[in-house]
C-alpha cells in the first residue's frame, strides 16, 4: 500500500496526540483529523489537564503505569524546553489531602511524579479538616495552548484537520483505509458503546495568580489547579448526567469547597464556569476492530473511554494506538482483498 | 511621647506598626510618626521579589535565625486571613540548586516540607548536582508596604515626606525616641563603615507558567551572584547580581546580559518571556544587623535612638522578628522613663 489514508475521528487531547503519533511512526501515511469540535470547544478544553492518574478498574495497573510514565516523560521534556510556554506545559507542586487516611498510602504512580512524599505535620496544619496528605510535583497541560500546539505540530507534519461531524464510522470507508476512533464521549452515539457513560464535571476558571500550588482532596471532588493564566476550581462527578449547562448552585458549592481549602480564593476574580462530560468506561477501549459490509472491510482502531484520566495517559495510549494502526497497515498489505487507493 | 521612625521601607513601616500596636494602650500620649524621603513604590523593599529565604548560613548568628523564624511564623499565621491577598502574601514552593553537596541551612525546619532533590528533579537543571526543595512564602512589598501604610494611617500615624539630614533635626523637634530604619543610607546620619551597598539588578518579565522559585548558588561567586527566578503574583523576577560596594542605582547593560543569559540557560522557556521592567537597588549589607539602642548626647539634650538597619538581602525575611525586637527595646526605654509597666513577656 503506497500511502495508507488514515482518518482520526476526534480532536481532543486523545485525537490530536494519536494523530501525531501515527504521523510520527508512519511517515508514509496520509493522516486527516476529522471532528465536529476543535479547541477551544472540546472536552479537553474544560479539564485542568493535571497529570494525576485516574485508576481504570478494568485495565491492568502495570499498563496504566506504563501509559502514565510515557506521558509524563514526554511532557517533562517539553516543559524543560524553549517550547514549554507555547505548548502550555508547566511543572506544578502541591498537596493531595485526605480527611481519612487512604487504604493505599502509595498510589501506583507515586514514583513517576517528582518528589512524592507524605506531608509533614507542619504542612498539614494548613488543612485542619484533613489528617493525612501527600506532597509532590507534577505537570499540567493547559488548554487551549496544548491542543493548539498539537495542531501546529500536526500541520507541520502534513496532517490536515477538517471540521466534519462523522455520524457513522462506516461513512469513511470509501475515502480512508484505516479509521482511528478518538471520539471520546461521542463514541456513545458514534459506535453505540453502551459501556461508555458520561461523568459530568463542572469547573470554575478564575483569575488568582497568587495561587502557585495545587491542592486536591483525595476524594477527587474538590481541587485547585493553577494554570498559566487561570486557576481551575473543581468539581463534580455526576454519573450519567448529559447536561452541558452550568448549574449555579453547583458553582457556589464548588467555590465554597475550594475556599475552605484555600481561603485566599475569596479574592479571586473573573470567574468563568465550564462543563465537560468525562468519557468514562470501566477500561479504556484501546483495540482493533474490523468493520465489514458486503465484502468491504474497514479496519478501525479504537482509542476512547479515558474518563477522568485523559491527560494523564494520553501519550501512552496514543503510542499504543499508533502501534495498532501499524498492525492494521501490515494486515492490509498482507491481505488478499483488493487494495484501495 | 513622640516616636519618629526614619525610613518607610519594610523595616521602617513594620517597626512603626509593631510599636504603635503594642504600646498605644500602655502609653496614652504615644504619637508615632514616619519620616522618609522615599515611599512605596520607590523603596529598596519594593524592588525585591519578596521571597522569604535567609542566606545559606547564619554564621552562628542565632539571633538572626530567631528573627527569621518569628517572621515566617507570623506570616504563616496570616495566610488564611482575608488580608493575605491585600498584603501580597502567599505560599510558594521551589528549588535551591548547588554544584556540590552542602550542609542543610539553619532554616530547614522553619520552612515547610524541606527535602533534598531527587535525581530526576536534578535532570531539570543541568550543571547542578545537588539541591533542596521546600515551600516558603512570598511577601510582595508593592502590596505589603501600602497595606502597612494603610494600617498605620488608620491608627493615626502621621507621615512626613522629606529627607532627614540628622538625628538632631528630628530629636531637637520634640521627638523622644528616634527609630533609625534608614537602610543602605544609614551612614548619612551616622558613619558606619560596616554598612555597604550590595547592589542588585533584576529584570521583571511576564512568565506566568513559572510556578516555582529557582535559586542557584555558586560558592565562588557568592550569594545572589548566581541566577535566580522568582515568580510573583504578576511578574516573574529574574536576578543574580550582588556587587559589594557599588552605589550605582542605574541599570547596567552588562548586568542585564548576565541575568538574561544565565536565567534563560536555567529555564529555556524564559526566552519567550516578555520583559516588562528593569530595576536596580542597593541591599543594605552589613556583617550583622544593627539592632540596638544608642543614647546620643549633644550638649544639654539627649536623644534615644533605636537602630534597626543593615538587613542586606534578607530584610523581608527578618522584618517582623526585628520589628518585635525593636519594640522590646522601645519598651525598655519606656521603663527607664517610668512611662509604662514592665512589658509582658513576648516570644
Amino acid at each position: 500500500m503506497a500511502a495508507p489514508k488514515v482518518a482520526v475521528v476526534g480532536a481532543g487531547v486523545v485525537g490530536l496526540s494519536t494523530a501525531l503519533c501515527v504521523a510520527e511512526t508512519c511517515p508514509s501515511c496520509s493522516v486527516m483529523v476529522l471532528s465536529d469540535q476543535f479547541s477551544p470547544n472540546t472536552t479537553s478544553d474544560v479539564a485542568a489537564g493535571i497529570l494525576i492518574p485516574h485508576t481504570y478498574p478494568g485495565t491492568p495497573i502495570h499498563v496504566q503505569k506504563q501509559w502514565f510514565k510515557e506521558t509524563f516523560t514526554y511532557l517533562f521534556a517539553i516543559s524543560n524546553s524553549a517550547e514549554a510556554s507555547e505548548a502550555g506545559i508547566h511543572l506544578v507542586s502541591g498537596w493531595q489531602v485526605f480527611k481519612n487516611t487512604p487504604k493505599e498510602e502509595l498510589p501506583f504512580w507515586s514514583d513517576v511524579v517528582l518528589g512524592f512524599r507524605p506531608m509533614s505535620e507542619a504542612e498539614l496544619q494548613k488543612f485542619p479538616q484533613h489528617r493525612f496528605g501527600q506532597a509532590f510535583t507534577t505537570l499540567k497541560c493547559d488548554c487551549p495552548p496544548y491542543l493548539l500546539w498539537l495542531e501546529k505540530r500536526l500541520k507541520a507534519t502534513g496532517v490536515q484537520m477538517c471540521t466534519r461531524k462523522v455520524a457513522d464510522l462506516w461513512e469513511l470507508h470509501s475515502e480512508y483505509n484505516i479509521v482511528v476512533n478518538c471520539a471520546g464521549i461521542g463514541a456513545h452515539q458514534l459506535v453505540g458503546d453502551e459501556k461508555l457513560f458520561p461523568v459530568r464535571g463542572q469547573v470554575l476558571k478564575v483569575h488568582a495568580p497568587w495561587v502557585k500550588n495545587f491542592i486536591r482532596d483525595g476524594d477527587g471532588l474538590t481541587y485547585i489547579y493553577p494554570g498559566i493564566h487561570r486557576v481551575t476550581l473543581g468539581g463534580t462527578r455526576e454519573k450519567e448526567s448529559w447536561s452541558l449547562s452550568p448549574d449555579p448552585g453547583t458553582t457556589k458549592d464548588i467555590f465554597d469547597r475550594c475556599c475552605s481549602l484555600e481561603p485566599s480564593l475569596r479574592g479571586a476574580q473573573e470567574m468563568k464556569v465550564k462543563v465537560g462530560l468525562r468519557p468514562s468506561r470501566w477500561c479504556v477501549r484501546l483495540q482493533r476492530e474490523v468493520l465489514s459490509q458486503g465484502g468491504v472491510k474497514l479496519p478501525v482502531v479504537h482509542n476512547y473511554g479515558h474518563g477522568a484520566g485523559g491527560f494523564s495517559v494520553h501519550r501512552g495510549t496514543a503510542k499504543e494506538a499508533a502501534r495498532l494502526v501499524r498492525e492494521c497497515i501490515a494486515a492490509l498489505q498482507g491481505s488478499t482483498s483488493k487494495a484501495k487507493l | 511621647m513622640r516616636v519618629a521612625v526614619i525610613g518607610a521601607g519594610v523595616i521602617g513601616l513594620s517597626t512603626a506598626l509593631c510599636i504603635q500596636e503594642q504600646y498605644h494602650g500602655l502609653v496614652p500620649s504615644l504619637e508615632v510618626e514616619v519620616h522618609a524621603d522615599r515611599c512605596t513604590p520607590h523603596t529598596t523593599s519594593d524592588g525585591a521579589a519578596g521571597l522569604w529565604q535567609p542566606y545559606l548560613s547564619d554564621h552562628g548568628n542565632l539571633q538572626e535565625t530567631l528573627w527569621n523564624k518569628e517572621t515566617f511564623d507570623y506570616l504563616l499565621g496570616h495566610l488564611g486571613s482575608p488580608a493575605a491577598k491585600e498584603m501580597g502574601l502567599f505560599l510558594i514552593s521551589g528549588y535551591n540548586l548547588f554544584t556540590q553537596p552542602v550542609p542543610d541551612p539553619s532554616w530547614k525546619n522553619i520552612v515547610l516540607g524541606f527535602r533534598n532533590l531527587t535525581p530526576k528533579e536534578l535532570e531539570l537543571f543541568p550543571g547542578y548536582s545537588y539541591g533542596w526543595f521546600n515551600t516558603a512564602l512570598m511577601l510582595e512589598c508593592r502590596r505589603y508596604l501600602p497595606w502597612l501604610t494603610n494600617r498605620l494611617m488608620q491608627r493615626g500615624v502621621k507621615f512626613f515626606h522629606k529627607k532627614v539630614e540628622s538625628f538632631q533635626e528630628v530629636s531637637g523637634d520634640g521627638v523622644d525616641v528616634v527609630i533609625n530604619c534608614t537602610g543602605v543610607r544609614a551612614g548619612e546620619l551616622q558613619p558606619d563603615p560596616e554598612l555597604q551597598p550590595g547592589r542588585g539588578q533584576v529584570i521583571k518579565v511576564l512568565a506566568p507558567w513559572v510556578k516555582h522559585f529557582i535559586i542557584t548558588h555558586n560558592i565562588e561567586s557568592g550569594i545572589y551572584n548566581s541566577p535566580y527566578v522568582i515568580p510573583g503574583s504578576e511578574f516573574t523576577v529574574l536576578g543574580g547580581i550582588y556587587q559589594h560596594g557599588n552605589w550605582n542605582e542605574e541599570n547596567s547593560a552588562q548586568d542585564h546580559k548576565t541575568i538574561w543569559e544565565n536565567c534563560c540557560r536555567l529555564l529555556p522557556a524564559l526566552q519567550k518571556a516578555k520583559i516588562v521592567e528593569e530595576w536596580s537597588g542597593l541591599r543594605p549589607a552589613r556583617p550583622w544587623v544593627r539592632l540596638e539602642r544608642e543614647t546620643l548626647r549633644h550638649g544639654h539634650f539627649q536623644a534615644e535612638v533605636i537602630h534597626n538597619y543593615g538587613h542586606g538581602g534578607f530584610g523581608i525575611t527578618s522584618h517582623w522578628g526585628c520589628a518585635m525586637a525593636a519594640a522590646r527595646l522601645f519598651g525598655s526605654i519606656l521603663q527607664e522613663k517610668k512611662l509604662a509597666s514592665p512589658p509582658q513577656p513576648r516570644l
